[in-house]
């Protein structure tokens, strides 16, 4: 695995890491943040929206990851 | 139990029994026993791993954190999926081109130090026996209580079957049997999220609306609780949820079941697929079971939720379907860690003491020997641990993954400076520090001893253990390293 490799995985990784640590901080901190309604009305608040669209961004880079990585393979 | 959960589970069983006996004539050398030979699929390796990481405590344990609290059971699922792109990015294929039967093979790969490799298989054993010994105990629960038959005789049902699929069929029943279970489960999941929002016209507004009216606590179930009290528990919970997997034996393994690193990298994208679609779908679940069911729950408390709302929308032929899945879920993940321990025991342990060549024949007998042995003591541990928090062994199983296997384990992939003593090092220092905080903290100190307040302000160490194992590990190996070990 060449450097540039391993420096591509440590992105990925702070891409997945950064803002999943940043949700639970903001989860422990200021949870009246998270608690406002994400649209005037809606029942459904800004930390639900927000954590759903987390769990997509995680697989979303994952599957980006794998196929930038399989590219590299075919090359 | 009704005639439906019956009829599911024993089809289940007879399905599973089939692979291993199909399995079984493939498991005859050393390889395949261990990793199924590496023939194993990508795909199929996928599913395996998401169900390794998908037991009990996911389906059963965070729909019942929904029903109580709402978002926290997001927050819990959000923790535990951001584990999986950490295993995909900085483990997977690493691990798969170093290793070949076991996470301990990584080390022994860097450094040919006996002492490096009994520490990290007995710190493998020590995670495998927490996470089976809480897996165990929450399958005799969950029998007991759907289907009424003793908690000692489900354990060692479970048990039994558990140690057939592994001492017969070895990797490649275990692997199946693990497949089967995570298709089961995933459908399950889908089937009941569909029923809710079938039962709110698709409007995931009225659900919420219904969710806020039913609770106890209102609107404040859209918001975050009490799962996290403050930023140094809700770091520690992030670490320990992130970097636990990263470190669970039975997890790592199944890298080596593939073809090569590009597979392995393939399956634990696949994992992170199917892992973050069960985080979606459960949300659905949880906040239905919220609108749906009584403000009581259900019978056997938060853990029953799942099961009850599959009653509620589906009947008894639901019920019994998740009811049997639940159980499945449990017994193929006890497969997979009787499996690792046993290779780890026979690969890591005997092979180390054992002064000369180890013949194959030998190595397996020992390693079947040792699932025996694995199976009856986590059993009879079972039997004892059974009024034990299980969220205190599973956590404890995570924590001392997180700190004293993650840590070197990523220090051995990544630092060509890591020296054997300084791997050393960080392991004592990781295990050592999450074993003496879990002591100390709120689960032992408080609710276990019955002092009014913790040593150790955290439920989880791993704030602590964590940065502990890496410094102690990066200075030891700056300190001592050798003029001969120095990297070019």
């Amino acid at each position: 695995m060449s450097g540039s490799d391993g420096a591509r995985a440590g992105l990925f990784m702070l891409a997945a890491l950064v803002p999943t640590l940043g949700y639970i901080l903001v989860a422990a901190t200021a949870p009246a943040a998270l608690a406002r309604s994400w649209q005037g009305g809606s029942p459904i608040s800004l930390g639900l929206l927000l954590g759903l669209a987390l769990c997509g961004w995680l697989v979303a880079i994952a599957l980006a990851y794998t196929l930038i990585a399989n590219r590299r393979d075919r090359a | 139990m009704s005639s439906a959960a019956f009829v599911i589970f024993a089809a289940f069983v007879a399905a599973t029994l089939a692979i291993t006996a199909w399995a079984a004539r493939r498991a005859g050398s050393r390889e395949q026993y261990y990793t199924a030979g590496g023939s194993i699929g990508a795909t199929a390796n996928g599913f395996a791993l998401a169900g390794d990481f998908l037991s009990a405590a996911a389906f059963l344990g965070v729909v019942g954190l929904y029903f109580a609290a709402g978002l926290d059971g997001l927050i819990y699922g959000l923790g535990a999926l951001a584990g999986w792109p950490a295993l995909l990015f900085l483990i997977a294929e690493r691990l798969r081109r170093l290793g070949r039967f076991t996470l301990t093979d990584v080390l022994v790969h860097r450094f040919a130090d006996t002492r490096v490799r009994l520490f990290s298989a007995a710190a493998n054993l020590l995670v495998l026996s927490f996470y089976m010994v809480s897996q165990v105990v929450a399958a005799g629960l969950l029998v007991e209580l759907v289907a009424g038959i003793d908690y000692a005789v489900a354990a060692i049902v479970v048990g039994c079957l558990m140690l057939v699929y592994v001492v017969f069929g070895g990797m490649v029943a275990t692997t199946w049997v693990q497949v089967v279970k995570c298709v089961l489960l995933i459908l399950a999941t889908i089937v009941l999220a569909l029923m809710v929002l079938g039962r709110f016209g698709f409007d995931i507004d009225a659900i919420a609306r219904a969710a806020i009216a039913r609770h106890r606590d209102g609107a404040a179930i859209m918001a975050p609780g009490g799962l996290i009290q403050g930023p140094g528990a809700g770091l520690s919970l992030a670490l320990t949820l992130m970097f636990g997997p990263a470190g669970l034996p039975h997890v790592l393994m199944r890298f080596f079941t593939v073809a090569d690193p590009a597979a392995a990298r393939r399956s634990a994208c696949v994992a992170t697929v199917l892992i973050g679609l069960f985080c979606g779908l459960i949300a659905v679940v949880g906040y239905g079971a919220i609108a749906l069911l009584p403000d009581g729950g259900a019978r056997g408390g938060g853990n029953m939720v799942a099961v009850a709302l599959a009653g509620l929308l589906g009947g008894d032929l639901f019920l019994g379907f998740v009811a049997a899945v639940a159980f499945a879920t449990i017994l193929a993940v006890v497969s997979g860690l009787t499996l690792a321990a046993a290779a780890t025991v026979s690969h890591d342990i005997y092979r180390a003491l054992r002064p000369g060549a180890v013949g194959e024949r030998t190595e397996l007998i020992v390693s079947r020997g040792a699932a025996l042995a694995f199976g009856v003591v986590c059993i009879g541990a079972s039997l004892a641990f059974r009024d034990q928090n299980i969220t205190f062994l599973s956590a404890t199983a995570l924590s001392v993954a997180a700190s004293a296997t993650f840590p070197v384990l990523l220090l051995a992939l990544f630092w060509p400076g890591l020296t054997a003593s300084g791997a050393l090092a960080g392991g004592v220092a990781g295990l050592g520090s999450a074993i003496a905080a879990l002591a100390l903290g709120p689960l032992v100190w408080v609710t276990l001893a019955g002092h009014a307040e913790p040593l150790f302000p955290y439920q989880y160490p791993t704030i602590l253990s964590l940065p502990l194992a890496f410094l102690a590990a990066i200075a030891v190996s700056l300190i001592g390293r050798r003029p001969t070990e120095m990297p070019a």
